[in-house]
């Protein structure tokens, strides 16, 4: 129980902080050279 | 009034004016009182000794009057025995206690009893209006026979005087009790149940030292094998099975009846030995009985150890499958709710869990009333973990107990069991989910934190800084491969921040891509992303359809603040030819909602899992119960 608190209030902070720093994690998690393609045009051309 | 006994010539003191019977206490001879005479009845047999705390000459204390204790009447019936103690109050009043395994009741006696049906009307389990506005319902009849008494008593306390006493009880804990006597009419005592302890006794039997020499004082033999035995709790033991030939046998007269023969090749070692003593719940109690029962089927046995306290009376420990529950048989007649399906005590409603038959396979020790082998009851259980509610009925009459759930190895240390407890194997009926109060409390942080959380976000959403920084529109043709743009600088403003991109072009059924460089000026550092729109649109079947959009957004993390500009590289089907136009938008400090749902199922991640857990251990509770239908309806996960 006190575990799942910590946990919690962590991921508070990190929410915080990064809402602060202007972090979008769902963009740091496509990395590289990318966008909203839908098909894949992007990989086919290159 | 005193006056001198008419055999032995010692002082008899009637304490009560309403006593007109007495023992004297040197002689024994039973004395009748006419006016200032006493008439000599005869010598009173010598009383049967039990395991009673109290005796004549006990005090104590009712609804703050003190009261002692000035006789006693003890009663047989077919299955055992109990005691009725006269009691004078302090006030000049009258009242009885009577003491059955452990049970205690005190009432007094009511003058108006013309609302009492006759005995040839009386039926177990109806209901009866026996005083104003109040209900009571029967619970037992008895054929009572009188088989000694001591002190004084209000009538004639002869042995062999015989009555039909018929208990009532309601849900509110009051007790009633109707005598029918040839020679006395119809007396009709009205009381409750009391508390032993809650009774400020004092002045009662050194039982602890006495207790041996109860025991001791005779030896009997089995009249099936000759083995020897004694009673462990003579005045309440009404059967005994013996431990070498696994006979039962009634004890409640000297014949010593066979009621039942153990299968011969039954051997069973219970884990806790009879005679064994154990501090459960604050109390000390001695095993003087343990039993196994089984289901209709055979294929599910479970164990039940009897419990004695002199001043507790009796309870049961049962054990199934590793589990064990510390059972109290009830003085208040639960309510039944909802066809059936719940039973209301109190406050709290169980559910039912399960419907049967049980059936008494081997026995050891000594009972309360006449166990036999093969003796089968009907049996409902419900369950409020870590409580169940268990009803026992026959023909005659029906009992209702509370078990709780105990931990074996509370057992295991109240009774010093040697060699370790069966280890524990399914979900008990009544074993109180892990999960369930430790779910209540996460679920409980989870609202918190999530609360936490949202506040931030809307903190975020209020406070954002969106602002464009760049806007430009381009057209290209892809018949120009090299084409690339290098656009104007513009300022990103602030510290670090998140930079959203949009790129929309007009397109039909068609696409356009763009790999972007955004180069910090100042250090050249770039960054680079594709966007691409495409949209597609037609009608198949009578039905239109469309897929894609023309525009595509992206948001890029922690931007830098500082000048930057643009390179885009844009990209076309080469096959359609054409120009091509798309406009490039730019936000900076936008509002982001993907942030905050990450952390709430991050925080979510744990309270789900317990829930899961505490679901499948609901399951494999119900899993058990003959009234699953297996649906989620038949759950309670909470417990309570």
């Amino acid at each position: 129980m006190k575990i799942y608190l910590v946990y919690g209030l962590v991921i508070c902070i990190l929410f915080v902080a990064a809402g602060t720093r202007g972090i979008v994690v769902s963009s740091l998690m496509q990395s590289g050279r990318t966008g909203g393609g839908l098909f894949g045009h992007s990989q086919y051309h290159k | 009034m005193k006056a001198n006994c008419p055999s032995c010539g010692a002082e008899v003191d009637f304490k009560s004016s309403i006593s007109v019977f007495s023992v004297c206490d040197h002689c024994k001879f039973m004395l009748v009182r006419h006016d200032m005479d006493l008439e000599s009845l005869g010598k009173m047999a010598q009383l049967p000794d039990d395991v009673s705390p109290l005796k004549v000459g006990s005090r104590g204390r009712y609804k703050n009057t003190g009261f002692e204790v000035v006789g006693r009447l003890k009663v047989a019936w077919s299955e055992g025995y109990w005691n009725e103690w006269f009691l004078l109050f302090d006030n000049g009043g009258h009242g009885w206690l009577a003491e059955a395994i452990g049970f205690f009741m005190l009432s007094t006696e009511v003058t108006e009893t013309n609302k009492v049906p006759a005995l040839s009307e009386i039926q177990v389990g109806k209901g009866y209006a026996i005083a104003p506005s109040r209900t009571f319902f029967v619970d037992d009849i008895k054929e009572a026979v009188c088989i000694g008494s001591e002190g004084e008593l209000p009538f004639k306390g002869l042995r062999g005087r015989r009555t039909t006493s018929v208990d009532l009880s309601n849900n509110s804990g009051e007790f009633a009790n109707i005598e029918y006597s040839d020679q006395d009419g119809i007396h009709l005592y009205i009381g409750r149940y009391v508390e032993f302890d809650n009774l400020e006794l004092s002045n009662l039997r050194d039982l602890p030292a006495e207790m041996k020499k109860i025991r001791s004082a005779e030896l009997f033999k089995c009249p099936s094998c000759g083995g020897p035995f004694s009673i462990l709790t003579p005045g309440l033991t009404a059967s005994v099975a013996c431990k070498y030939c696994g006979s039962t046998i009634d004890v409640t007269n000297r014949n010593l009846a066979i009621l039942s023969q153990a299968e011969k090749q039954m051997k069973i070692r219970p884990l806790i030995p009879i005679g064994s003593k154990g501090n459960l719940f604050g109390t000390e109690w001695e095993v003087t009985g343990f039993m196994r029962r089984t289901d209709k089927t055979g294929a599910y046995p479970w164990d039940e150890y009897l419990l004695f306290n002199p001043c507790r009376g009796v309870r049961w420990l049962t054990t199934y499958n590793g589990h064990w529950s510390y059972v109290e048989t009830l003085r208040i007649r639960p309510e039944s709710a909802f066809l059936d399906i719940w039973a209301r005590l109190g406050d709290k409603s169980f559910r039912k869990f399960l419907v049967g038959k049980a059936k008494v396979v081997y026995v050891l020790g000594e009972f309360y009333w006449r166990v036999r082998i093969g003796e089968t009851v009907d049996v409902a259980d419900y369950i409020l973990p870590p409580e169940i509610l268990s009803c026992e009925s026959d023909k005659s009459e029906a009992n209702w107990s509370l078990g709780r759930y105990v931990e074996p190895r509370e057992i295991e240390l109240a009774f010093d069991i040697k060699g370790g407890m069966p280890q524990k194997t399914g979900v008990a009926p009544n074993q109180p989910s892990p999960y369930a109060s430790q779910s209540q409390k996460v679920w409980s942080s989870f609202a918190a934190l999530a609360m936490l959380l949202a506040v931030a976000q809307l903190f975020f959403a209020f406070t954002a800084p969106e602002k464009q920084v760049y806007r430009g529109n381009f057209a290209f043709n892809q018949v120009d491969k090299t084409k690339s743009f290098l656009t104007l600088p513009f300022d990103l403003p602030g510290g670090s921040g998140n930079l959203s991109v949009t790129l929309h072009s007009p397109v039909q059924n068609d696409w356009v891509e763009a790999s972007i460089d955004l180069v910090d000026e100042k250090t050249n550092k770039s960054i680079g992303f594709f966007q691409t729109a495409e949209y597609y649109s037609g009608r198949d079947g009578g039905e239109s359809w469309s897929e894609g959009s023309q525009d595509s957004s992206f948001v890029l993390s922690s931007v830098p603040g500082g000048r930057y500009h643009l390179v885009i590289q844009p990209f076309a089907d080469a096959a359609r030819g054409g120009e091509k136009t798309f406009t490039l938008t730019l936000h900076r400090g936008i509002v982001t909602w993907s942030n905050f749902f990450l952390a709430l199922f991050l925080l979510s991640v744990f309270p789900l899992w317990l829930w899961c857990r505490g679901r499948k251990f609901e399951l494999n509770r119900w899993s058990e119960s003959d009234l699953s239908t297996g649906s989620a309806d038949n759950i309670d996960d909470e417990g309570e």
